[in-house]
C-alpha cells in the first residue's frame, strides 16, 4: 500500500467536505428537527417527506437538478454569479450546498427522535423555572439528548464521505477542489490502477469503521 | 413393465420453474450481439446497428461508457461481444492479455473540436480559451479519455496550458463534456465531431476544428471478446467486419471521423 501526496490531498479533502458539511447540517438540523418535533403545523407532514427524499432519491436526481440550477446560465446560478461571483457547479461550495442537502436527513431524524424522547416534563419544569424556550432548548434539551447529537452528527460525516452520484455529477472531478475520496477510486478503476483504488478503498473503510464504532459502542453500552 | 400406482405429474409450481427456465434458456439462445461503445461514438451507432441490421437482419445492442470503464468491465467478464474503443491503448492491453479474439483493428480516426453555446466566437480555434467570458473549459479525463489527452496535447502545443489549466473541469469522458458544455454549466469545452455533428449539426458557428497539427492523431480501435460459443463468435466477427464495409466507412465520415 503505497500513499502519495496526491491521494493525501484527496483524503484531506473528502474529510475536509465531510465536516463542513457536517457543521452547518448540525446549525440547520437542530432549528429543523426542533420545528418538526414540537409544531403543531399542518405543514410539518410536507417538510418531513421533503427532507426524508434524498434518503429514496437516486443521487442523480439530485445531480442533475443542481447541474441546471447552479450552472451560471440559468436563473439560480446566473443571479448567484452576478450578485456575488459565486459558482456552484465545479467548485467546492457546490459540493457541500448539494451534500447539506444530500445528507439533511441523516442530520435531521436522529436530531427529531432525540427532541421526542426528552419527557416533555422537563421542559416544563424549566418555563415554570423562567426560563426561555431558547434556554431551556441549551440547558436541558441538547444535553439531554446527546447520543441523538453524536449520531446525526457521524452519519451527516460518514454519508458525505461516501456520497458519489452528485459529486460525479456537479463536480468536474478537479484536483484539490472536487475530485473526492470516492471519484478517485472510480478513476483509478477506469484506468486500472487497482492498487491505488485499493488503497484509498481500504482507507476508506477504516475511517468509516472507526467513526461509527462509537456511536454503536455507545447504544449498546447503555443497553447492557 | 410401468409400475402403476405412481403417477408422475409435475406439480404447477414445478412446472412454473420448468416455463421459467425453458424462458431464460431460449432467451440465452437468442440473445442480440452487444457492442460496447465508446462515448464519443455514441451517436453515431444508431447509424451503424440500423445499417447492419438492414444488411443482415440481426439486431446488434449497444452499451455506452468511456473506453476505460468499458475496458475494466470486460475484463471482468461483462457480457460484450464488441469493442468500439475511443483508442488503441486499452484494445491493445485486452489483446495482450487473451482477452481478445482477433488482433484489434483501427475502424476510424477521431477528429477533436472545440464547442461553445454561449456565443463565444469559437472560428479563431484555441484563441477563443482566453476570451474573458471563458470561466471553466470542460475536458474529458486525459488519464482515461483519449480526447482528454488529446485535448491537453494541444493546449500545451499552443502554448496556452499554463493560461487557462486554471479553468480546465475534467468530464469523466466526452459525453459529460457535451452534457457541461450542452447545459451551460462550462462556457467552451473540447469533444468529439460526433457530439457536434449530432447535438449542434445546425448551428456551425458554435463550434470549431482544431488545427490536427496540434494534437497527435487519435486512433480508434474495435475488437472482438473472447466469450461465449463459436456461434457467438461468428456472430460478432461479422459485426466487427461490418464495421470496415463502404456502407459503415461513410457513416464515420459523415459523422466527421478519418477512415484509416
Amino acid at each position: 500500500m503505497e500513499l502519495t501526496s496526491e491521494m493525501v490531498g484527496t483524503l484531506l479533502l473528502t474529510l475536509k467536505l465531510a465536516s463542513a458539511t457536517t457543521l452547518i447540517l448540525l446549525a440547520a438540523g437542530i432549528p429543523i428537527a426542533y420545528w418538526i418535533a414540537f409544531s403543531p403545523s399542518r405543514l410539518r407532514p410536507f417538510a418531513e417527506t421533503l427532507i426524508s427524499m434524498p434518503l429514496v432519491l437516486p443521487p442523480t436526481v439530485l445531480g442533475f437538478y443542481f447541474l441546471i440550477a447552479f450552472n451560471p446560465a440559468g436563473a439560480v446560478g446566473g443571479a448567484l454569479a452576478s450578485l456575488f461571483d459565486l459558482r456552484l457547479v465545479f467548485s467546492f461550495p457546490g459540493l457541500v450546498v448539494a451534500s447539506v442537502v444530500y445528507s439533511l436527513p441523516f442530520m435531521v431524524q436522529p436530531l427529531q427522535s432525540g427532541f421526542r424522547s426528552i419527557p416533555a416534563s422537563l421542559a416544563e419544569a424549566s418555563a415554570t423555572l423562567g426560563k426561555s424556550r431558547f434556554q431551556t432548548l441549551l440547558r436541558v434539551l441538547l444535553p439531554g439528548m446527546k447520543p441523538a447529537l453524536l449520531s446525526g452528527i457521524v452519519l451527516s460525516f460518514a454519508h458525505t464521505i461516501g456520497e458519489f452520484g452528485v459529486v460525479l455529477m456537479i463536480g468536474g472531478n478537479i484536483p484539490g477542489v472536487t475530485r473526492v475520496a470516492s471519484i478517485a477510486i472510480y478513476d483509478e478503476v477506469e484506468v486500472l490502477h487497482y492498487a491505488a483504488a485499493n488503497t484509498y478503498a481500504l482507507i476508506l473503510i477504516g475511517v468509516t469503521f472507526s467513526i461509527l464504532l462509537p456511536v454503536y459502542w455507545k447504544r449498546s453500552a447503555r443497553i447492557w | 413393465m410401468i409400475p402403476t400406482g405412481t403417477t408422475y405429474r409435475i406439480s404447477p409450481p414445478r412446472r412454473l420453474v420448468f416455463l421459467f427456465f425453458l424462458l431464460i434458456f431460449t432467451g440465452l439462445a437468442l440473445r442480440a450481439q452487444t457492442v460496447a461503445v465508446a462515448a464519443n461514438a455514441q451517436y453515431l451507432i444508431p447509424d451503424l446497428t440500423d445499417a447492419f441490421k438492414r444488411a443482415t437482419g440481426k439486431t446488434i445492442r449497444s452499451v455506452v461508457g468511456s473506453s476505460g470503464a468499458l475496458s475494466s468491465q470486460i475484463r471482468n467478464g461483462a457480457p460484450f461481444d464488441v469493442l468500439l474503443s475511443a483508442d488503441t491503448a486499452y484494445p491493445m492491453g485486452l489483446w495482450r492479455d487473451g482477452i481478445a479474439l482477433d488482433t484489434p483493428r483501427v475502424y476510424a480516426f477521431g477528429t477533436l473540436i472545440l464547442w461553445s453555446k454561449t456565443g463565444i466566437s469559437v472560428k479563431g480555434g484555441l484563441s477563443a480559451l482566453l476570451d474573458p467570458a471563458v470561466k471553466k473549459i470542460a475536458v474529458a479525463n486525459p488519464r482515461n479519455a483519449p480526447y482528454g489527452a488529446a485535448a491537453i496535447a494541444a493546449l500545451q502545443a499552443g502554448g496556452l496550458y499554463d493560461a487557462v489549466s486554471s479553468k480546465i473541469v475534467y468530464g469523466e469522458s466526452v459525453a459529460q463534456v457535451n452534457q457541461y458544455v450542452d447545459s451551460r454549466a462550462a462556457e467552451i469545452g473540447f469533444t468529439s465531431s460526433s457530439a457536434v455533428v449530432s447535438a449542434a449539426g445546425g448551428d456551425a458557428r458554435e463550434w470549431v476544428r482544431v488545427d490536427t497539427s496540434l494534437y497527435p492523431p487519435i486512433p480508434q480501435a474495435a475488437l472482438v471478446v473472447r466469450r461465449g460459443s463459436p456461434g457467438d463468435a461468428a456472430r460478432a466477427r461479422e459485426f466487427f467486419q461490418f464495421l470496415f464495409t463502404p456502407e459503415a466507412r461513410s457513416i464515420f465520415l459523415r459523422y466527421g471521423y478519418r477512415l484509416p
